[in-house]
């Protein structure tokens, strides 16, 4: 009796042992798998990013003033980066943390598009986001690398290998969102009135105990009341900041899923 | 003020601010819940999404004549038995089950693969390259949509564990959560190679 149940704890233990070591093992890779080198979010936002001066300051210009005018008229946003090494990492990986940690295409939508190059790497890679699976299929993608960018990439001609591949993406992304770009939702205005409420109600209940004074000490508890209410906030956003004279207005904070396709030259 | 009315609303004023924690803890946990639900839920659609592309190869290969019939076999009966497992992702035991079936799944099908190598008018064909595209964005999905259910799951795991909010846990019957861990050997998405060139 006493020996089996000892052996059952025995087993226990291990069993339990084994559950942590396995935890273990996914957290170091978890974290392995972040920690990798994705160039910080540029300031001030732009949909194209050499961080090889591969292209010239005009050939940047012009792709970026293409891909802006597309982002205006349908809010799909397509980032063109471009590196020297992935560090061994996987392109596609790679590119879903620079399109996740960027936020590139709307938070509504996730109609991002992240173009990647990784030169001495010799890769392509195009990211989609989850809005814009539909419309550039992983085949389509494929398509898109082999046929259009490979070939110019090939004969060292990238900007013609990027420009067209670019182009290629907005014709298959066309006519599925076309849906303009709203500004600053509602969601905060809701927020406010629930505050606005809660202050009232606790206004009232405090000013009854009593005269003079108690008005302030009504707004020093809004004060301290309100991060308990809302843990998660401040996050009163402002997510249109700097739009200044028709630039790129910053990403969007759409998110990616894993979909679109690599490939090298 | 007299002394019992201090002690009235002081005791109102804490009761109000156990309440308001009390709700505010209880929707987090809610909310962690419904998030590790819907990121699972990924994680099942993109299996099959995989299992549908599997299908339509596999067809494909029973329509071409005099093609080895045992790793077909292997591969259908491997298909089966995934797609007949239910998860529930409060019981590990059933996750565990799902993870080795999906796992069987591709390895026999990877075998599948290595065998129609050998058939050159098949692995040549512009279907067969589109397979190949589509299956690697499928396991990318899967394997975004793994770590993404794992990165809910630390989440919903932290608050049923963490004090306080472990009273708000224990109170309404919410219990940790299984990660969904490596599989065996294969801590990276699996290569399928077709090696069309």
């Amino acid at each position: 009796m006493i020996s089996s149940s000892v052996n059952k704890i025995k087993k226990g233990m291990r069993r339990y042992k084994k559950i942590i070591s396995l935890l273990w093992v996914f957290i170091l890779w978890a974290f392995v798998a972040s920690a990798q080198n994705i160039p910080n979010k540029p300031n001030p936002p732009r949909l194209v990013n050499d961080f090889t001066n591969t292209l010239t300051a005009d050939q940047q210009q012009a792709l970026e003033k293409k891909l802006v005018t597309f982002d205006d008229s349908t809010s799909t946003q397509i980032a063109v980066v471009i590196v020297e090494t992935l560090d061994g990492a996987d392109i596609s990986d790679y590119a879903l943390q620079v399109g996740r940690s960027w936020g590139v295409g709307g938070a509504n939508y996730n109609n991002g598009v992240v173009l990647l190059i990784a030169k001495s790497d010799r890769k392509i890679n195009i990211s989609t986001g989850y809005g814009v699976e539909g419309a550039l299929p992983d085949i389509t993608c494929k398509h898109i690398i082999d046929e259009i960018i490979k070939p110019n990439f090939k004969g060292n001609d990238f900007y013609r290998g990027i420009d067209e591949g670019t182009s290629a993406i907005i014709k298959a992304v066309k006519g599925e969102y076309q849906t303009p770009r709203q500004k600053n939702k509602g969601n905060t205005s809701g927020r406010i009135v629930l505050l606005i409420v809660i202050v009232i109600v606790l206004l009232t209940i405090f000013s009854r105990g009593g005269g003079g004074g108690s008005y302030m000490s009504g707004r020093g508890h809004r004060g301290f009341m309100g991060p308990m209410f809302f843990p998660m906030g401040g996050g009163f956003g402002s997510s249109s900041g700097n739009d200044s004279g028709g630039g790129f207005g910053g990403f969007g904070g759409g998110s990616f899923g894993g979909g679109g396709a690599s490939g090298g030259w | 003020m007299s002394t019992s009315k201090i002690i009235l609303f002081s005791l109102l004023g804490l009761f109000l601010i156990v309440f308001f924690w009390g709700c505010n803890g209880y929707n987090s946990l809610i909310g962690a819940d419904q998030g590790v639900k819907k990121v699972w839920g990924n994680v099942e659609t993109n299996y099959q999404r995989r299992t549908d592309l599997y299908n339509s190869v596999i067809k494909t290969i029973e329509g071409s004549a005099n093609f080895e019939k045992s790793t077909l076999k292997d591969v259908i009966e491997a298909r089966s038995k995934a797609t007949s497992i239910k998860v529930d992702i409060n019981d590990p035991a059933s996750l565990a089950a799902y993870q080795k079936a999906q796992a069987n799944l591709q390895g026999s099908f990877s075998r599948l693969m290595a065998v129609a190598e050998s058939y050159p008018n098949l692995k040549t064909t512009d279907a067969f390259r589109d397979f190949q595209t589509q299956i690697e964005g499928t396991e990318n999905r899967i394997n975004v949509a793994r770590q993404d259910y794992n990165k809910s799951i630390e989440d919903f795991n932290l608050r049923v564990k963490r004090f306080p909010s472990v009273i708000l846990a224990r109170l309404f019957g919410y219990n940790e959560k299984p990660y969904y861990k490596a599989d065996e050997g294969t801590e990276k998405a699996p290569d399928i190679k077709f090696d069309i060139k």
